[in-house]
């Protein structure tokens, strides 16, 4: 790189500029812009590929000319079936990594998954007692949600309790309370009818895009953007989070109250993935990994790398997933074939990216 | 005018250090020697906010500093910490940037002046080559030269370094007490721990003696560290001598007798 000298007579007064011009900048907007023409191929593509096969010229004009120059059970198919499944892959995908590349900054850790504080289970165990309740769809999302939540909140509370090294005792509070939920959700699968409610809780555990249709996509959209957009604000903070909490206060951070907001933002991610996929594990710890071995750690670049590799992931995921075998593949085991190979990978390497 | 009157305080109801008293001028740097456990490294947390005191003041440019906000007293306070703690492949010249967090809004990113300020830091301490390397695969000396361009680059009054040369050896030695002499003359105050009596000799204009959270004197290297009051804080015999250097300057040693 060519910096120029400069004569700076007090601290920092300088005048060149030599930082706008750097390789390393020009070679991230390059592969963002990248990214994204990948990410339209492959949405506009996943249009295409299914059960009942549509041609892209179908597509393209039902997006540029609109649904009545298509015939009708193509609009429909589109509209109802492909769209709200297409978005949901994408967006959890692309949620989850975000997700997970801040909680593995802010607890300065990078096995970490946005699962730590114990999301997916608690809503696991929402989900599986609105299942034996015989309570309909709406109140399973509603009640994974919730209980994705409330373990999250409960994992913060006793997490908290400690002065210092909070990173440590909020990932042993939350992976208690996700074995709590796990024993939980054993049991009432233990005590569940085995022939229709058992099933449909183990089915529902595996994580599946199938169940999706428009008014379940409204419904967790909505909290999912709200959570990207607070950890996208937070892009810089992020960054001195990885610090060890004397030195972020020093640098003029206050990382509990940082901390507490990133929490919030994945936590609503998180929360809202599963109660609209089920458990789609190993996204949110393989894609920021790949991300930083690209574009570095600073989340500035990470948070949106990781937002379209981890959409674009999912979505190709789900795709095989509908597509591979006659019968649909649980996404949730597609991602865990991909998922535990890398991890094993990441163990034999040191894991030090 | 950096003022710490009657300071009292440690972690909850355990009391680590008692009635400290001492001020330091702009310009001017100050030394803090004692054994391990005398209370060092509490005093530092005191100053830069992580740790309450329990009573006494603390005082910058006439402002309690305990009533600033965060972001107020880190444009006052840095602090290079002893040990880093990177697990991400974060570059050099991304880890100095983080120094001007305290200067833009919380959900702001840094503008294109922090940009430029962080390259002209680089490049006040000689560094600039090292911009795009990856900070966790430096070496101690190189890492420690990055914190000190990441406490310049906050641009405070105030450096608080906590045992900068311990573990280097003596080529990154010189190096940091460069930086520190560097700094020095552009106006900082600055303040460092060290468990090496012979170092205040070196680089500070004053030295704070502690020994077991409470201080034996403060004032000039030559009065205050002498072979008694070291033989009181390190409990053993200790000699102070003044040798020639090769390039003609005094030096003053301190040495243990066992």
């Amino acid at each position: 790189m060519t910096y120029t000298v400069t004569k700076a007579v007090k601290w920092g007064n300088s005048m060149s500029k030599h930082a706008n011009s750097s390789p390393k900048k020009s070679k991230y907007y390059l592969l963002l812009v990248a990214l994204i023409i990948i990410s339209v191929i492959t949405i506009i593509s996943s249009f295409a590929i299914g059960y009942y096969k549509i041609p892209i010229k179908d597509i393209l004009t039902f997006i540029f000319k609109g649904e009545k120059h298509v015939p009708s059970n193509i609009a429909i198919i589109i509209k109802r079936i492909r769209f709200p499944r297409i978005v949901a892959a994408f967006m959890i995908g692309a949620g989850l990594s975000i997700a997970g590349a801040s909680y593995q900054g802010m607890f300065k850790n990078p096995l970490v998954s946005p699962d730590i504080l114990g999301v997916s289970t608690g809503a696991g165990l929402g989900a599986a007692l609105a299942i034996v309740l015989d309570y309909p769809n709406i109140m399973i999302q509603l009640m994974a949600f919730v209980f994705g939540i409330v373990v999250v909140f409960l994992a913060y509370l006793i997490g908290t309790r400690t002065k210092y090294r909070q990173e440590v005792s909020l990932i042993l509070a939350g992976t208690m309370l996700g074995t709590l939920c796990s024993s939980f959700i054993t049991l009432i699968k233990y005590l569940a009818d085995p022939y229709e409610k058992l099933p449909a809780i183990t089915y529902w555990l595996m994580g599946s895009l199938s169940r999706v249709n428009n008014k379940a996509l409204l419904f967790s959209v909505i909290p999912m953007v709200i959570g990207i957009v607070i950890l996208y604000l937070l892009r810089w903070r992020l960054n001195i989070l990885t610090l060890n909490d004397e030195e972020a206060l020093a640098i003029g951070v206050n990382p509990k109250s940082v901390r507490l907001i990133a929490i919030i933002g994945a936590t609503l991610i998180s929360a809202s993935s599963v109660c609209l996929g089920g458990i789609i594990g190993w996204v949110g710890l393989m894609i920021p990994h790949i991300t930083r071995g690209l574009v570095g750690a600073d989340y500035r670049r990470t948070l949106p790398i990781s937002f379209l590799i981890g959409g674009t992931f999912l979505l190709i995921m789900d795709n095989l997933a509908r597509t591979l075998y006659a019968m649909e593949i649980p996404l949730g085991v597609l991602t865990s074939l991909f998922g535990a190979p890398f991890f094993i990978v990441l163990i034999i390497r040191g894991g030090n990216r | 005018m950096l003022e710490v009157k009657h300071l009292t305080g440690g972690y909850g109801k355990k009391l680590i250090l008692y009635d400290i008293n001492f001020s330091v001028e702009p310009g001017t740097v100050v030394g803090i020697l004692g054994p391990n456990g005398c209370g060092k490294t509490t005093l530092l947390r005191m100053l830069l906010g992580s740790l309450h005191k329990t009573s006494g003041i603390i005082s910058f440019q006439g402002k309690d500093i305990t009533k600033l906000k965060r972001n107020e007293l880190a444009r006052h306070f840095a602090y290079i910490p002893q040990r880093d703690s990177v697990t991400f492949p974060y570059t050099v010249f991304e880890m100095v940037l983080m120094g001007r967090t305290a200067h833009f809004n919380s959900i702001s990113t840094p503008s294109k002046n922090d940009i430029e300020f962080t390259y002209s830091i680089l490049e006040k301490l000689n560094i600039s080559y090292m911009a795009d390397m990856i900070y966790a695969k430096l070496s101690g000396g190189e890492r420690q030269l990055v914190l000190i361009a990441r406490a310049l680059c906050q641009d405070t009054d105030l450096l608080i370094m906590d045992e900068p040369t311990s573990s280097l050896d003596y080529k990154n030695q010189k190096l940091i007490i460069d930086a520190i002499k560097l700094a020095s003359q552009a106006g900082k105050y600055i303040l460092f721990t060290t468990h090496s009596p012979s170092e205040p000799f070196l680089i500070a204009d004053s030295v704070l003696l502690l020994k077991e959270g409470r201080m034996v004197g403060f004032g000039s290297p030559t009065d205050i560290l002498t072979s008694q009051t070291l033989e009181q804080v390190y409990g053993i015999p200790m000699d102070v001598l003044s040798i020639t250097s090769k390039n003609n300057q005094e030096v003053k040693l301190c040495l243990p007798v066992y």
